[in-house]
């Protein structure tokens, strides 16, 4: 009985072992993914053309610090996230594959996207910095950035930590490119602060700060400030600064991804950009369908505004992503306090 | 000694040791002597760092003291009370219990008050800390007392030795227990991770382990930067550690033979009153509040979806094969100590010593510098991620099973052998059964460490496979503190499943057969 | 036939250092040897390596003529050795019942119980099958050790100090017990003990560990009757122990006494000049009378049936004990000593 018993727990404590252990399937893609839609589209595209693929939710922070740890080494064949200077730091790092072919039929804002040695595919965008605010606010709707550091914004404005959030790095990038570039527009963030700027994790910790009264106003991703208006909370709404910078969202894939892994990643950039694909990205994407085609074969949701009212401007993907490190490193000191 | 069984058990030991262990330690810590990376800079969550854990120790030292005095000298329910408050504050990780107070001050009406304004700064990072150093401490104290005679004090107050030399004895007795808990509060407090990694960018304090973090898991990565503050860590722990030594040893000089531990007795109403009040503010503060915070939002049908619900199945499942993993290097280690394999202890013991010194999250920095090659490409695998727990808690269940170990009559073990019971039975039937209580103990309790770990997890997770931990912080930066709420409940509730089944089949295990002879 | 145990040569290390030299023993089937030496003389050490549960630095064992450990490539685990053995804190498996602890021992699975309780039954505790030992009384607790070192079917019954746990009486009725059974079965048996009546009750032969070596093997009756160290001296029940300034007399030694001077037959200039333990039997060897060696009485007590009076003599550091059948007088009283039962060890041993 006791042997018995002895045994049973062994044998149970192999076999969850082998479960947790086993390896996964090799056969097919590995896609790190930061949107929404990457698991709905794997599906998609393994039920159009038979080739599995593995996809991997992570935020877009966790996902480019993965990329970045696995080195020359990756475990992934395709990555999908937001920021196409994110996207050059990891080029610049040695990591990706150069030479990727860029969708047909690119919108103007998309064929500005492109990079010199095709890195990186754009594949739709979202505005990297709105600013959202309650309907019944007392305060002042800002038009522009500079607006900011005035006083009546003074302790009511909170945005996301760049270090953490992926897509804000775009964002602090542009209100620094709109304050005279780097490292003048430093000037801007610091009067910010004084203001009494507040950091938030994320943009789902910015929101609910301006949900519960912690902040007035919140600058976040576009995909999420409209998802909230128009989903969680309809006391929200979105204003499109101006200028409202572009961010793009992009595929890469690792450098040395060669023979049928290759043609099948391409294959999956492909049905990506297609109408087909496009239409799964804007129906199963929760906060990330909301974003901007840069092919002309497809349209964008009807809650975003249409890009002739918009006043977009597009941030220069080789020069910021370059610059991406110490920016962050910067913010991190003279306006985080946190961590370093 | 004949180089047998024992020879090749040492020698794997040591391969483990030097390639689990020694190589990834060595690989991390010279990046930046060979990257040239200048980047000294990061002294402030150095110095605030520093001066936070002297802070709580100074808070948390005389506090465990006390309460390993009244724990080891009173009787009574409060004594009772009390122990279970320290091990309740002992095991509650330390990211549900700021999870549970970031709940509370999630409000922003509790937040704009003077509190909530001091729980995101200085004073909320001291209230917490001191919280989690105080069952080090006091453990620590009492482990210190528990090994001191009562004889001194006695014999003092027999002999009429005036009052204050009495209290002088006393203390000389006590000062070896307090600068234990010191040194320790200071190291834990120096090492936490839970703590600043749920509150992250919401406080405003930069702290020494989540910039590690910060320059290995958020953009930009930064290994060199990483390991020089690595470096720092291990330095305060190096120095607090030998501080810790040389006080036990001092501990241990006015310590001799034949002791007797000190008689309990009753305290007096007064005292009794007071330490009541004490530990009920502990008890308040690190369990209760947090915990029924905890229930009150994951009731909440805010968000009625729970992401990340597959980390708690998860993480039990890689509590309960690293708890195997870490009890069998244990039991390895303890065959080795007994089979007398001198060099091999001495290398062992300095293992040991230095593993406590490197906490989790510089071992993970370790591994994922060491094992992203193509002679180890384990970066990104579940195995290690299994191997990071294993060795980052082999010595907790190392001290555990010694403990078990030397509660055993070594008698019992003998007589199965002389009697010559096949090894199966004396395995199984006598050794076994021996110590499945304790082992038990030592299982649940290596198991739900590392159910509820964090820095090892947040490095060396596999994509894809998210640990309950990296999902409660994760659902804690994104605001969602119903959903990190239930998970956390549901981890728990998780936990008390495993250790109720276990409990229900030690029992059944360890009941004789109560023959009726014919 | 063979010896049930016959050790040479065999040298004990315990942390390095060498506790036990050149050990050798004999012990034949149906023998008993009680091991006896002072605490920390290396005799539960001597054991073990006996039993394989750690091994000699020098030496050969060998059990029923097998060689089971050579301190070289020979070695047979202690499980294969056929073995009994009896603990001083009795080592029953305390999570098994009493039937249990007896039955798995048993090799042949047949019949494992009935054979299991058929020998409590032998030991009187076959009432106890179903409890648990913690429940048992120390004498119990020892007869179900016995009962289950028997289950093993041993070559060689091993005892290690098996009665100093148990009360007086209990004592008493399990030493004769065990005799008988060690006679009855033909067992060879080694135990452990330093209580002279374990070695009166038990012992065909004794074996002294003095000084890392086994001083000497010989019979109880050869140990009263020419005791060789002061030890085996106390085990035979010699007091005493005071030293005292030996002279030369002659051919024969004496011994200052006060202010006697005591001849002590055939000691001559062997003794001379060197102090000496002085050890005595304690019936006949000194006598209260009407005149002898001056002496003052400083008390009395009565124990085991006699008044015990403390003398002090001049010219000894200790008082010394002296039976008496009635209250002696405090005081100056006056001291017969018959000198042949007086024995003189050298005070600090040799080397």
């Amino acid at each position: 009985m006791r042997r018995l018993i002895a045994a049973g727990f062994g044998v149970a404590i192999i076999v969850i072992a082998a479960v947790l252990l086993w390896p996964a399937s090799t056969a097919g893609l590995v896609l790190y993914a930061a949107l929404d839609y990457a698991p709905a589209m794997g599906k998609a595209f393994t039920k159009k053309t038979g080739i599995p693929v593995r996809v991997i939710r992570l935020s877009t922070g966790a996902l480019l610090a993965r990329i970045t740890a696995e080195g020359h080494h990756p475990d992934w064949d395709i990555g999908w996230f937001d920021g196409a200077t994110a996207a050059v730091s990891l080029d610049q790092a040695g990591l990706l594959a150069h030479g990727l072919r860029p969708p047909v039929q690119l919108t103007a804002t998309g064929r500005s996207m492109l990079p010199p040695d095709g890195a990186y595919v754009p594949t739709g965008f979202t505005l990297a910095g709105v600013f959202v605010m309650n309907k019944s606010s007392t305060l002042p709707p800002p038009t522009t950035w500079d607006d900011l550091a005035a006083p009546p914004y003074h302790g009511v404005v909170g945005m996301n930590d760049p270090a953490i959030s992926g897509p804000t790095y775009p964002a602090l990038a542009g209100m620094l490119k709109h304050a005279g570039g780097w490292p003048q527009g430093k000037g801007f963030i610091t009067a910010l602060k004084a203001n009494g700027l507040q950091v938030f994790a994320k943009n789902d910790a910015t929101l609910a700060a301006l949900r519960n009264g912690t902040i007035k106003l919140a600058i976040v991703q576009s995909s999420a400030a409209v998802n909230a208006a128009n989903n969680i909370d309809h006391d929200l709404t979105v204003i499109y600064p101006r200028p409202a910078y572009v961010l793009p969202n992009v595929i890469v894939l690792p450098k040395g991804l060669h023979g049928r892994a290759l043609r099948e990643a391409k294959a999956f950039i492909a049905f990506a950009e297609s109408p087909a694909g496009q239409a799964i990205r804007k129906h199963e994407g929760e906060g990330d369908s909301y974003y901007w085609p840069v092919t002309a074969r497809s349209a964008p949701r009807h809650a975003l505004p249409a890009l002739t009212t918009l006043d977009l401007a597009t941030l220069d993907a080789t020069r910021w992503g370059a610059r991406e490190k110490s920016v962050l490193a910067w913010f991190a000191h003279a306006i985080d306090g946190a961590g370093s | 000694m004949k180089f047998g069984a024992a020879g090749l058990r040492a020698a794997i030991m040591a391969g483990l040791i030097a390639t689990f262990f020694v190589y990834p330690l060595v690989r991390l810590l010279v990046m930046p002597f060979l990257s040239g990376h200048g980047a000294a800079g990061n002294w402030p969550a150095f110095v605030v760092s520093l001066l936070l854990s002297v802070g709580t120790a100074i808070i948390a030292a005389p506090l465990g003291a006390v309460f390993a005095l009244f724990t080891t000298m009173a009787e009574g329910p409060v004594a009772r009370a009390a122990t279970l408050t320290l091990w309740g504050l002992f095991l509650t990780p330390s990211y549900m219990l700021t999870t549970g107070w970031m709940i509370i001050f999630s409000s922003h009406a509790l937040r704009a008050t003077l509190a909530g304004q001091a729980f995101f700064g200085v004073g909320g990072l001291l209230m917490l800390y001191v919280v989690k150093a105080l069952p080090f401490s006091a453990l620590v104290a009492r482990a210190t007392l528990a090994a001191a005679d009562s004889a001194p004090a006695e014999a003092a107050a027999i002999h009429g030795v005036p009052f204050i030399l009495r209290v002088r004895i006393g203390l000389r007795l006590l000062a070896p227990s307090i600068a234990v808990g010191f040194a320790i509060a200071v190291i834990e407090t120096m090492q936490e991770f839970g703590i600043p990694a749920t509150l992250g960018v919401t406080s405003h304090v930069p702290i020494l382990t989540y910039a590690i973090y910060q320059h290995l898991a958020e953009t930009p990565t930064d290994f060199a930067g990483a390991s020089i503050l690595c470096w720092r860590l291990i330095a305060v722990a190096a120095v607090f550690g030998g501080l810790a030594m040389a006080c036990r040893r001092q501990g241990a000089a006015i310590q001799h033979g034949r002791m007797r531990p000190p008689a309990r007795q009753r305290p007096t109403l007064r005292r009794e009153l007071a330490f009541a009040a004490l530990t009920g503010l502990f008890a308040l503060v690190g369990i209760v509040i947090p915990v029924v915070a905890l229930f009150v939002r994951a009731l909440q049908p805010l968000a009625a979806s729970m992401p990340h619900a597959g980390a708690v199945l998860r993480s039990l499942g890689f509590g309960m094969v690293g708890a195997t993993m870490s009890l069998g290097v244990a039991v390895l280690i303890l065959r080795l100590r007994a089979a007398g394999a001198r060099r091999m202890i001495a290398v062992l013991d300095v293992a040991l010593v230095a593993n406590m010194a490197v906490p989790g999250l510089v071992l993970g920095a370790g591994y994922i510098v060491a094992f992203n090659n193509d002679f180890l490409p384990l970066y990104g695998s579940r195995l290690l991620l299994l191997i990071g727990y294993t060795a980052g808690m082999a010595p907790l269940a190392l001290r555990m099973m010694q403990g078990a170990l030397d509660d055993l009559d070594p008698n019992l073990v003998a007589a199965a052998r002389l009697h010559g019971l096949p090894r199966l039975t004396r395995l199984v039937d006598i050794e076994g059964m021996l110590l499945i209580r304790p082992f038990t103990y030592a299982y649940l309790l290596v198991a739900a460490a590392i159910m509820f770990e964090l820095p090892v997890s947040e490095l060396l997770y596999p994509p894809g496979a998210t640990p309950l931990g990296v999902a409660i912080v994760t659902l804690d930066q994104m605001s969602d503190y119903a959903a990190s709420a239930r998970l956390a409940l549901f981890g728990l509730a998780a936990m008390a499943g495993l250790a109720l089944v276990l409990a229900a089949g030690v029992t059944l295990l360890a009941a004789p057969r109560r023959l009726r002879p014919a | 036939m063979s010896a049930a145990l016959a050790i040479e040569g065999v040298a004990v290390q315990r942390g390095g250092r060498l506790i036990v030299e050149e050990a050798a023993l004999s012990l034949s089937p149906g023998e008993c040897v009680v091991l006896a030496g002072e605490s920390g003389s290396g005799k539960t050490s001597l054991l073990r390596v006996i039993g394989g549960l750690n091994r000699p630095a020098r030496g050969t064992i060998r059990i029923a003529g097998v060689v089971v450990d050579d301190a070289a490539a020979t070695f047979i685990r202690p499980e294969l050795r056929g073995l009994g053995m009896v603990f001083q804190d009795f080592a029953l498996w305390p999570h098994l019942s009493v039937l249990e602890n007896v039955a798995v021992v048993i090799r042949d699975r047949v019949g494992r119980e009935r054979k299991a309780l058929a020998l409590l039954d032998q030991f009187g505790v076959a009432s106890c099958a179903g409890r648990l030992p913690a429940t048992l009384s120390g004498g119990q607790q020892q007869r179900v050790g016995l009962a289950r070192a028997l289950a093993a079917a041993p070559r060689l019954l091993m005892l290690d100090e098996p009665f100093s746990s148990l009360d007086v009486e209990t004592r008493e009725t399990l030493r004769t017990e065990l005799r008988a059974l060690i006679v009855e079965t033909g067992l060879g048996a080694i135990c452990i003990s330093h209580d002279p009546a374990d070695i009166a009750r038990l012992a065909d032969r004794v074996a002294l560990l003095e000084d890392r070596r086994l001083t000497s093997c010989t019979t109880p009756d050869a140990m009263f009757a020419r005791p060789a160290t002061p030890y085996a001296a106390r085990l035979a029940g010699l007091c005493g122990g005071v030293e005292v300034e030996v002279r030369q007399a002659g051919s024969d030694a004496a011994i200052v006494l006060g202010s006697a001077l005591l001849a002590i037959p055939g000691g001559g200039a062997r003794l001379a000049g060197a102090a000496q333990a002085l050890l005595f039997w304690p019936r006949g060897a000194l006598a209260l009378a009407a005149e002898g060696v001056p002496a003052t009485c400083i008390g009395a007590h009565f124990e085991a049936g006699h008044w015990q009076a403390l003398l002090r003599l001049d010219g000894l550091a200790a008082p010394v004990p002296v039976q008496c059948t009635s209250p002696p007088p405090r005081g100056a009283v006056a001291l017969n000593v018959a000198s042949d039962r007086l024995h003189l060890f050298p005070s600090s041993p040799p080397g």
